[in-house]
């Protein structure tokens, strides 16, 4: 395996995992009652829950 | 228990953000306690207020409402509260009415209300020193004598001013025992009463005070008659025929009370108010037109285009510059990369294609977030929900509905965690199941690109707008039918009233308009350089791998009149169709080839369920890496324009075709294509069943409504 190899798997690999993080992350911030962001939402709503 | 448990109990009523809290922290000063109303999470404030000659009451600060017709749990607290409902407290003796000096009418409506309920009233006329510059004069006289001779008192609470007038009118209520003019009913409505009274005594063996008569007949909630404990099964009847009996009088039962009161309270307010008119006039008279029942939705409509028009006027030439400026970066770095063909094509093709077909599209982005800055600080914005609500209460929704289903044009998620403040559950569902039919954001860039490359091109700028009004309504429109058959036939809810305040019109302000554009522009570039960035390599990396080394050379050796560049461009279209991804179109395309999609599209319409934008960069990379062999460098729109069928019965003709480029629109319009979004409803609804049923429903009629809107404009064309 070349270095351009490493370098490509290295990036896909990186992004795979950052969004798998992230789409955990935000699952939990949901569950706590809360926008996680990212969502293209310009305001970040965290109304109390009842 | 306290001492003040023995001082007569005040409480202190009015419509929100009067300065009520700002009048009874001037009353009570330090001595407040809080807690909350027994079994509910309301806050209770109260307080000892020295009225002067030893006389201390307890004041209690009762949350806003705009009616008696209590729908939410403060709302509910204030009712039982002022009618002794609550075992644990005490009834008030009086009632402080704090009221907006700068609005009468709407404010006395509470008042008139509460007169009702037969206890000694005053009135507080607040913000006295915004009314005075506003150039009102209120002659307080004059309104105390055409009350009955209950106290009206002038203050400026938030500057300490009428504090002591206050005290004395408190001291004089509970002394003299004085009541507010009531609202003379109409004999039929007395009649109504009367039946429902009857019967309330027979069923429950209770007598029901006037206040709860009006409430049987005028509210859609149950609310009264549980306090009651009066069962459905007897009072159904009953009001129902008690309601027949107003209707045939002439009066519609669910808006005869707001009528009535009113009238009574013009009356009242005839010569009371004088100054300051000028503004006020021109204020209803420019609401008169704004919210007509039919101007008013031509005007709205009117916006809209304007609005999109501008946006797609205003936004080309920096779009253009970004175009520029990604090609000339990819110029740059494409060439460098020349010794690494992979890495060149994930730079290149990959992340400069992707994520610079996203980002230019934030000019327009801006424009659109200055425009709706600009209509929500002139005060336009409340009245297009006013606009809006007769649509929404028509299909069911409850009136609090529109404020989700707004916010569900940013972006669903908002709106969907905005239902929290609707009371009814199965209202919550109902508004929560249509928030993802509201055109948001995310869409915009789909949109754009369609109608910059297409809609613009080939009928002029005009239509570009007109398209993108329509597919902002088309959500509309299927969210109406949606909601009323769930409301109606499945969830089977009755429509509640909505109240709106509207605010004053007002010059925006600059600051206040760019800083909302900032944070949406922010929102978007980070966007740009995250989620985008990191799903444009994934998908480079699908739309590349495997590669068969082999294929440059079988095509050389196949057509050896070739140069070695227009080798290169033909092995990179044959090696995305036989890509992860390329495969994975192809296999799914003839679910849909009806609605004319190629496997192109079908790869975007896919990778674009986490989220709706990404079919823009998968656009973006899946056609800059498979560009045809005989096209020079060109952007996305320019690609999209030129791509043509390579197989089938369309061979030979464009992909992008009106057909196609307006079915993939409405698709996009209708489809569940958003992870959060799911994953916030499933939240919101409390399990995945409701999520579940959205997500198939709205992705199934996207499906039959592109199809439709392919094979008509199709066979019309």
């Amino acid at each position: 395996m070349n270095l351009e190899w490493l370098i490509i798997f290295f990036l896909v690999g990186s992004a795979v995992g950052w969004l798998v993080n992230r789409a955990v992350q935000s699952f939990k911030a949901r569950k706590n009652g809360g926008c996680a962001g990212g969502c293209n939402c310009s305001t970040k709503v965290r109304p109390p829950r009842d | 228990m306290s001492s003040s448990s023995h001082s007569p109990v005040v409480a202190l009523v009015g419509n929100p953000n009067t300065g009520k809290s700002t009048l009874f922290n001037a009353l009570t000063g330090l001595r407040q306690r809080v807690g909350n109303y027994p079994g509910v999470t309301v806050a209770r404030k109260s307080g000892q207020c020295d009225c002067g000659e030893g006389l201390k009451v307890e004041l209690i600060d009762l949350p806003g409402l705009y009616s008696l017709s209590a729908a939410s749990p403060d709302e509910q607290i204030v009712i039982d509260v002022l009618a002794g409902n609550l075992a644990q407290e005490r009834r008030p003796e009086a009632i402080v009415v704090v009221a907006d000096a700068t609005n009468l009418l709407r404010n006395l409506f509470i008042a008139s209300q509460l007169a009702e309920l037969r206890l000694p009233m005053a009135i507080v006329l607040n913000q006295a020193d915004i009314a005075e510059k506003q150039g009102l004069k209120i002659d307080t006289e004059l309104l105390s004598q055409r009350l009955g001779g209950i106290p009206v008192v002038m203050t400026s609470a938030w500057k300490g001013e009428g504090i002591a007038q206050v005290r004395k009118a408190i001291a004089s209520i509970l002394k003299q025992k004085i009541l507010m003019t009531q609202v003379v009913w109409p004999s039929e409505l007395k009649e109504a009463f009367g039946k429902i009274a009857e019967k309330v005594q027979v069923d429950t063996r209770k007598t029901p005070t006037a206040s709860t008569l009006q409430r049987l007949l005028f509210d859609t909630s149950p609310n009264a008659s549980e306090r009651l404990d009066w069962p459905m099964s007897q009072r159904e009847g009953v009001i129902r025929e008690a309601r027949d009996h107003v209707r045939r009088a002439g009066y519609n039962p669910l808006a005869a009370e707001p009528l009535i009161h009113y009238a009574h309270l013009r009356k009242i307010l005839d010569g009371v108010v004088s100054g300051g008119l000028v503004r006020a006039l021109r204020s209803a008279a420019v609401d008169r037109i704004l919210l007509h029942r039919i101007a008013g939705p031509v005007i709205f409509t009117s916006i809209m285009l304007g609005l999109f028009a501008s946006v797609f006027w205003l936004a080309k030439f920096p779009m253009e510059w970004i175009q520029l400026a990604v090609d000339a970066l990819k110029g740059v770095v494409a060439p460098a990369l020349v010794q690494y063909p992979m890495l060149q094509s994930l730079v290149a093709d990959g992340v400069i294609a992707g994520v610079g077909a996203f980002l230019v599209f934030l000019p327009q982005i801006l424009i659109l977030f200055f425009f709706i800055g600009i209509l929500e600080d002139s005060g336009y914005m409340a009245r297009a929900a006013f606009i809006m609500d007769r649509l929404f209460s028509w299909c069911g929704l409850n009136g609090k509905s529109f404020v989700p289903l707004l916010s569900g044009f940013a972006c669903a998620i908002p709106g969907l965690l905005s239902t929290r403040t609707i009371e009814d559950p199965k209202a919550r569902l109902a508004t929560a199941f249509a928030v993802p039919f509201m055109s948001c954001s995310a869409r915009f860039p789909v949109y754009a690109l369609m109608c910059a490359a297409f809609i613009g091109p080939l009928y002029g700028p005009g239509w570009e707008s007109v398209v993108m009004v329509g597919m902002h309504l088309i959500g509309l429109l299927f969210a109406v039918p949606t909601a009323f058959v769930l409301t109606r036939f499945v969830l089977r809810i009755r429509p509640q009233p909505f109240v709106l305040e509207l605010p004053r019109y007002q010059l925006p302000k600059p600051r206040d308009v760019l800083w909302r554009m900032w944070q949406n522009a922010a929102e978007f570039v980070s966007k740009a350089g995250t989620v985008i960035f990191a799903i444009t390599i994934i998908i480079w990396a699908l739309c590349y791998f495997p590669r068969s080394p082999e294929l440059a050379e079988k095509i050389r050796s196949e057509n050896p009149t070739l140069s070695a560049n227009e080798v290169q461009l033909r092995a990179q279209a044959a090696g995305i169709e036989q890509s992860w991804m390329g495969r994975f179109g192809k296999t799914v395309q003839p679910i849909f080839d009806p609605c004319g999609f190629d496997w192109k599209i079908t790869v975007g319409v896919l990778a674009s369920f986490p989220a709706r934008e990404v079919i823009v960069s998968t656009l973006g990379i899946t056609y800059s890496i498979g560009q045809d062999a005989e096209a020079d460098s060109q952007d996305l729109r320019q690609a999209m324009q030129q791509a043509k069928w390579m197989e089938g019965p369309r061979v030979g003709k464009p992909i992008f075709s009106l057909a196609a480029v307006l079915a993939l629109m409405v698709f996009f319009a209708l489809c569940s294509q958003c992870g959060p979004t799911i994953a916030t409803l499933a939240q919101e609804s409390g399990g995945w069943k409701w999520a579940a049923a959205s997500f198939f429903y709205m992705t199934f009629l996207a499906w039959v409504m592109a199809v439709i809107v392919y094979q008509v404009v199709v066979r019309l064309s």
